[in-house]
């Protein structure tokens, strides 16, 4: 690849809520790395820390909320060339005036609740044009009529006028999409937006995400929880757990050749229907840790059936296993006894690579 | 050394795992709140502190609510121990009135009223009515309301409609006139003021627990129950009725304020409790034809009824706040 | 909408039958007879005196020639306040005193609370919304007859600002302390509400889309908050209502107001049944028309049900 352009650069991050039960770690220590034109996806259980990630990036801040330090720059260029700002340092004013909607924009989890029920979908979408790209309302109704119909909606003069509450949930997803490329930003996050949408539509929003991220060339960051979106639209991905990323590479690695414990219990518990009968559905026993308490060691080592005893003591480091695929794992320790994923998991590997080489051959 | 570290360490820290979630119950949790929460902890002293003047003051005081001591009549307050201190001592205009009517051995610590009789204990008896009426009146309204709500919302269909359309118009009828009518048909009395009371009272809480069935009845845990071949009233009893537990006990903690507020009401228009018996309604109602000379006999019980209503304000809105987080994330 | 509109206006005529019908039932189940308060009438007097007012038709035909008379406004006479007055003449000058006193409180009430629910919204945990709080408190728990006492003893009496009671040479002014004392309530009730709605409103997942497009607060404010907040608010309007009604009885009584409720409470006193009845319908009519204005209002407001189901 020819240089590659970064557009956010997260920097050992770390946020904490205050609770009526104590001081909430949700992240601690995150770092992370987009490029224009890559989708990055960012994996994990719910309470994994992904979402208080995003809206960081979003300066969405929770009044109980506290950043213990890090960075998060964001690279952008706002017609005067090329800028470096580090987004929580800069003010909120800023922030809301001149990067949300125009650089960064985002798509929320839940389309039933995300437009505002009291304005017409034009408006809706009118409403960031309008501010952002200096154009008249003849000019931003056209503009609009042409993004409604770049995400798939038939009649879009019509559907302008409508309000919320009479569009079917993907039909809303498509307008939230739409609202968000409506200024073309340089990064759009998309936090779970598929979770919320019946399996049938999921697909089709995925590909349509897909399609205007090659058209626009934008950065995507994409939350989820499920394995199978990640796969079919992410370029990079990262397995977070417990408010950290314990593994991240590209897709390839973190499906062919995951290192982390956590990864291959995240990739057998995929329910597989061409695969064995006999094969029984994993499941990771015991529950993520409570972020309340202090940390010690590995924060999955209670959970891990390889864990060792410095697990409990100390904190795995990132171990490099190539130029873009890296682990937190002591497994990874040149000290550390030789162990093999699960057998099962192996089985499952090796069908998908040939059904992935079947479909490269075609 | 470092390398014994390196070894799988087989079923020893599966505890851990374990122990995780020891969560904090969810009764402590809203105790938690609810004790964070200032005016809540202080409304349930001055609820508290009313409830237990409202029982023993009468009892202690040596009048009675109903002695006229024509004589006495309209005495400011007198506090002994205060009157040192040149406050209730029972001057008025610079003369001591209980010296000039003789009455230097009394002390009526929020005064007397135009037949004489003590303040004081009129305003703790009062009280008590008040508590008492508004009490029985929202207890019942809470029963007949659960009742209701919990049929309408739990059969739906046909029935749901009808009773739907019942309250409806019920409630767009205007509860004062409703209770006003009721009250000139039937005349005053204890028994008759909580019936006036209980007649529109039991809409509000009937919907509330209505939306609340409607809300779980179609839950996992509900279906789950039905599968299993819980009959209707085990599912009402047993799956739905003990989640709306919180949101009865909220709104019926609001109702007793709004249930004190009508019978002082009611009372003040001279629809209240006949007449030796006192309320804080009719206190006020006595008291504010002569206001402006003697405030006092005003103030007793207008600062009473202000801190009940308060206190239970206070309190429910403490109790809504510790129920409401867990509430909205299910 | 079409739909809506006439589904509440059903309702309410629905109701407005339910309260005639029980009007008349009282009307002819009163203990005793109108004329008790009065000297000893021989037996012939009193059928005299009841075929005089009409009351010796069958019930049928009474009822419905009370339903017609009510609503050409014809109440009937008062027996015992001023003997054979007509209702109507009674009431017709104290309703304009009434409503004018309830629409001045209830404006005034809910333009003072919306303002201070948004302050307290907008700049949550500064003094702004602490005073808020204890203003909506404070409004909300203590009676109108604690405000309505406290102004009348203060402003009217200890400092003479306003008149202490109600002097109809110069009704403007004389209208300012019972405004006040009943619209506390109102202030309190709307501050609150319009403070926690705003503050679910800005929480919400649609004030998250809105603001993530990079609009300036104030936009986010007016094209988003308040409109959602409004919608919600005026939910809350009609139940206020009744409290305005059963207020303005009790100021209307500590200010000597002539009113309709200081009337109402001399006949419930009297016993003069037919002047209790009449009110009470008047009541109830204009408790209804108020309850059907806020629901047309709030279909108005509301895409959702202005739009529903337009076949």
């Amino acid at each position: 690849m020819s240089e590659k352009k970064q557009i956010l650069k997260i920097r050992d991050l770390s946020v904490s809520f205050h609770t009526a039960n104590g001081l909430v770690k949700a992240v601690r220590g995150l770092n992370m790395d987009v490029y224009r034109g890559e989708t990055v996806a960012v994996v994990g259980e719910s309470g994994s820390g992904k979402s208080v990630t995003v809206k960081e990036i979003m300066g969405i801040h929770a009044p109980n909320e506290s950043i213990g330090g890090g960075t998060i720059e964001f690279t952008y260029d706002d017609g005067g060339g090329e800028k470096t700002v580090d987004l929580l340092k800069i003010s909120p004013r800023t922030m809301q005036n001149h990067l949300k909607g125009k650089h960064i924009a985002m798509v929320f989890q839940d389309p039933m609740t995300s437009l505002d029920p009291t304005m017409t979908i034009g408006r809706q979408l009118m409403e960031g044009m309008l501010l952002h790209l200096h154009i008249g309302r003849e000019e931003a109704r056209k503009r609009a009529a042409e993004l409604l119909r770049m995400v798939g909606i038939s009649d879009p003069e019509k559907r302008m006028k409508s309000y919320p509450h009479q569009l079917s949930g993907g039909m809303r997803q498509r307008v939230v999409i739409a609202i968000a490329l409506s200024c073309d930003p340089d990064l759009l996050i998309c936090d779970e937006p598929t979770t919320a949408l019946d399996v049938t539509i999921q697909a089709r929003i995925l590909q349509l995400i897909m399609d205007l991220q090659k058209q626009f060339n934008i950065a995507v960051v994409f939350i989820t929880h499920n394995l199978g979106v990640v796969a079919k639209v992410a370029d990079y991905v990262n397995v977070m757990y417990a408010g950290k990323i314990i593994e991240t590479g590209r897709t390839e690695d973190i499906f062919f050749d995951p290192r982390h414990p956590y990864t291959w219990g995240l990739l057998s518990s995929i329910p597989d229907v061409s695969g064995d009968k006999a094969d029984r559905l994993y499941n990771i026993k015991g529950n993520p840790p409570n972020l309340l308490n202090e940390i010690k060691g590995d924060a999955f080592a209670p959970r891990n059936p390889f864990a060792m005893e410095i697990d409990f003591q100390e904190e795995p480091p990132m171990f490099k296993i190539s130029g873009h695929h890296q682990a937190a794992t002591w497994l990874l320790d040149p000290r550390a006894p030789k162990v093999e994923m699960p057998d099962q998991l192996r089985r499952r590997i090796e069908a998908m690579k040939k059904e992935d080489a079947a479909h490269a051959g075609n | 050394m470092n390398d014994e570290k390196f070894c799988l360490c087989t079923g020893e820290h599966t505890e851990e795992a374990e122990k995780e979630y020891a969560n904090d119950s969810y009764a402590k949790e809203a105790l938690h709140h609810f004790t964070a929460n200032k005016g809540a902890v202080v409304s349930v002293f001055i609820i508290l502190i009313i409830i237990l003047m409202a029982i023993i003051a009468p009892i202690l005081s040596p009048y009675s609510y109903k002695d006229v001591q024509a004589q006495y009549s309209n005495l400011p307050p007198r506090v002994p121990g205060l009157e040192q201190l040149g406050v209730f001592n029972g001057y008025r205009n610079g003369a001591n009135v209980y010296a000039q009517k003789g009455a230097l051995d009394q002390y009526h610590y929020f005064g007397t009223d135009n037949l004489g009789r003590d303040i004081w204990t009129r305003v703790w008896s009062g009280t008590r009515i008040s508590l008492y009426i508004s009490g029985i009146a929202v207890l019942i309204d809470v029963f007949i309301g659960i009742i209701y709500g919990l049929i309408s919302g739990y059969f739906g269909g046909k029935t749901d409609i009808f009773m739907q359309r019942v309250t409806e118009i019920l409630s767009s009828l205007p509860q004062l006139v409703i209770v006003t009518l009721m009250l000139v048909v039937m005349k005053p009395g204890l028994l008759n003021i909580i019936i006036a009371l209980m007649l529109t009272g039991w809409i509000n809480m009937s919907r509330i627990v209505r939306a609340q069935v409607l809300k779980y009845k179609n839950q996992e845990f509900v279906l789950a129950a039905r599968t299993l071949g819980v009959g209707s009233r085990g599912i009402i009893f047993k799956e739905i009725l003990p989640n709306t537990l919180g949101q009865i006990i909220v709104t019926f903690m609001f109702s007793i304020p709004n249930a004190i507020f009508l019978e002082a009401f009611l009372a003040f228009v001279g629809l209240g409790v006949p007449a030796p018996i006192a309320s804080l309604g009719s206190m006020i109602n006595d008291g504010y034809k002569s206001a402006m000379v003697y405030p006092y006999m005003v103030m007793a019980p207008v600062i009473v009824l202000a801190l009940l209503m308060l206190g239970f304000n206070l309190f429910s809105d403490g109790l809504r706040d510790a129920i409401d987080p867990q509430m909205k994330q299910t | 909408m079409k739909k809506y509109v006439l589904k509440r206006m059903g309702i309410s005529l629905v109701t407005v039958f339910v309260i005639l019908f029980v009007l008349f039932m009282l009307l002819s189940l009163m203990p005793g007879s109108p004329f008790n308060n009065q000297e000893k009438l021989s037996p012939e007097q009193i059928q005299q005196m009841k075929a005089f007012y009409g009351l010796d038709k069958p019930v049928l035909e009474r009822f419905f020639r009370y339903i017609i008379n009510m609503f050409h406004g014809d109440f009937g006479v008062s027996y015992n306040i001023q003997v054979n007055m007509p209702i109507r003449d009674m009431v017709t000058s104290r309703l304009l005193i009434t409503l004018a006193i309830g629409l001045q409180a209830g404006v005034l009430g809910t333009l003072i609370g919306l303002i201070l629910g948004i302050v307290a919204a907008l700049y949550r945990r500064t003094v702004w919304d602490s005073l808020t709080t204890v203003i909506s408190v404070l409004g909300v728990s203590l009676p109108s007859f604690v405000f309505a006492l406290l102004l009348s003893y203060f402003l009217g009496f200890k400092y003479q600002l306003f008149p202490l009671l109600y002097n109809s040479s110069m009704p403007m002014v004389s209208t300012v302390l019972p405004t006040i004392a009943l619209s506390m309530f109102t202030v309190a009730s709307v501050a609150r509400y319009t403070r926690t709605e705003m503050i679910s409103v800005m929480d919400s997942d649609y004030y998250m889309l809105a603001e993530s497009k990079g609009l300036p607060k104030v936009k986010l404010i007016v094209n988003h908050v308040l409109r959602n907040t409004m919608i919600s608010v005026i939910t809350v309007l009609a139940p206020l209502l009744v409290n305005l009604m059963t207020g303005s009885l009790v100021v209307e009584k500590i200010f000597s107001v002539p009113g309709l409720g200081s009337l109402y409470i001399t006949a419930i006193q009297s016993n003069d049944y037919n002047v209790v009845l009449a009110i009470s319908f008047i009541y109830s009519v204009m408790f209804i028309i108020a309850m059907l204005l806020v629901d047309i209002l709030y279909g108005i407001i509301d895409p959702r049900i202005r739009l529903a189901k337009e076949e």
